[in-house]
């Protein structure tokens, strides 16, 4: 029986490392099949994807709201940074961009109540191994720093009850994503 | 020795593995804070979540905002711990207005997705109240009732998510705080 002690010890620590491998696989694994996902129908990396009105169709992330309007940007800094336009409503609705990276973290938000008067806002994404932050500009503009060279941009948008949604739409279209040459 | 190390060890990473995907994928709840019948996690979203927090949040909760821009509260049981059941009828009270910016209960059937029914009628919002306390029917069908209805019709064992868009900064601090909805069962099929 003491001959099995080691080995069994053995046993342990690989069912703990196996056990913690696994659990920090999960996120980039589920992250990894929504960008398959969001990319293989939409438009690709750096560009945006104006979802439809969820209903009980939308299957493509779970617990997906139906009062709200999702724009989604799979981005992919490898070659270049990352520009994006952020329109934010006249209707006072509130409305946001968030930052996620490989690993499902939301490393950075933008909202609409950070911003004063402008109808809309540019930020920049990089790719840095530094702290993520986002760096407020002066003139509407922003730097972001993502943390991995791959992950996504999800705009926000509340549908008020009273505002149409065509107006709606059509605000949120503004919403755009686009390759920009990287500064280094 | 060696020989039993190698069978050892691919048997514990194997076992270890298959314990976290059980984990991950299973019926784990997110933990976190409570307050009556609801929960959340502070660390949804966040870079400082745990490994299990981070996979359990990735399956249910994917794209889910960090806590200072939302608070989403989860809730699988009724005021009195039974578990939600498309086959009974609820109550859902608002009383007092959530301490957010903009509010919303969304109703999602026992895969995570909004329940299939043609209804559209899956959630409540901020943008449907104009005073309080304001109420919702959680039924399959449709009801006499003058309040809001939410449908649970195709919903099997459901869940409810209370997003508090921009929460107050004391909710961040401490989410029990939070004005939450309760949900009373009035009555099931079996029953009426």
């Amino acid at each position: 029986m003491r001959q099995w002690l080691a080995p069994i010890a053995g046993g342990l620590v690989a069912a703990g490392l196996g056990f913690w491998l696994v659990l920090n696989w999960v996120p980039g694994f589920l992250m990894d099949k929504a960008l398959d996902r969001l990319t293989s129908f939409g438009p690709g990396y750096n560009q945006v994807f104006h979802g439809p009105i969820t209903d009980e169709t939308s299957r493509r992330v779970v617990r997906p709201s139906p009062d709200i309007l999702y724009s989604v940007c799979a981005y992919d800094l490898t070659e270049s940074d990352v520009e994006l336009n952020v329109p934010w409503p006249t209707d006072g609705s509130y409305a946001s961009v968030s930052f996620y990276d490989e690993n499902t973290n939301n490393y950075a938000v933008v909202s609409d109540r950070e911003v004063s008067n402008n109808p809309n806002t540019q930020i920049r994404l990089m790719r840095s191994l530094a702290t993520p932050v986002t760096q407020p500009g002066d003139v509407g503009a922003r730097l972001t720093f993502s943390p991995t060279t791959t992950g996504l941009a999800l705009y926000r948008r509340v549908l008020m009850g009273d505002t149409p949604v065509e107006q709606v739409e059509q605000e949120r279209r503004a919403f755009s994503c686009n390759t920009i040459a990287s500064s280094d | 020795m060696i020989k039993r190390f190698l069978m050892t060890i691919p048997i514990g990473l194997v076992l270890g593995g298959a314990a976290a995907l059980a984990l991950a994928f299973g019926p784990t709840e997110l933990g976190g804070i409570r307050a009556g019948n609801w929960y959340t996690n502070q660390h949804i979203g966040s870079v400082d979540a745990t490994p299990l927090i981070r996979a359990v949040i990735a399956r249910r909760g994917l794209m889910a905002l960090r806590q200072t821009e939302t608070i989403y509260f989860s809730s699988d049981h009724d005021s009195e711990g039974r578990a939600f059941d498309e086959a009974c009828t609820y109550r859902l009270t608002v009383d007092t207005a959530p301490q957010a910016r903009w509010w919303s209960v969304t109703l999602y059937a026992e895969d995570e997705f909004l329940a299939v029914n043609g209804e559209e009628a899956h959630s409540l919002t901020a943008d449907d109240t104009t005073g309080f306390p304001v109420e919702a029917i959680i039924s399959q069908g449709q009801t006499r009732s003058p309040a809001h209805r939410i449908s649970s019709e195709a919903a099997g064992a459901f869940n409810l998510t209370l997003r508090l868009y921009q929460p107050d900064a004391a909710l961040v601090e401490d989410a029990t705080l939070a004005n939450l909805p309760t949900v009373e069962r009035i009555s099931c099929r079996s029953e009426t």
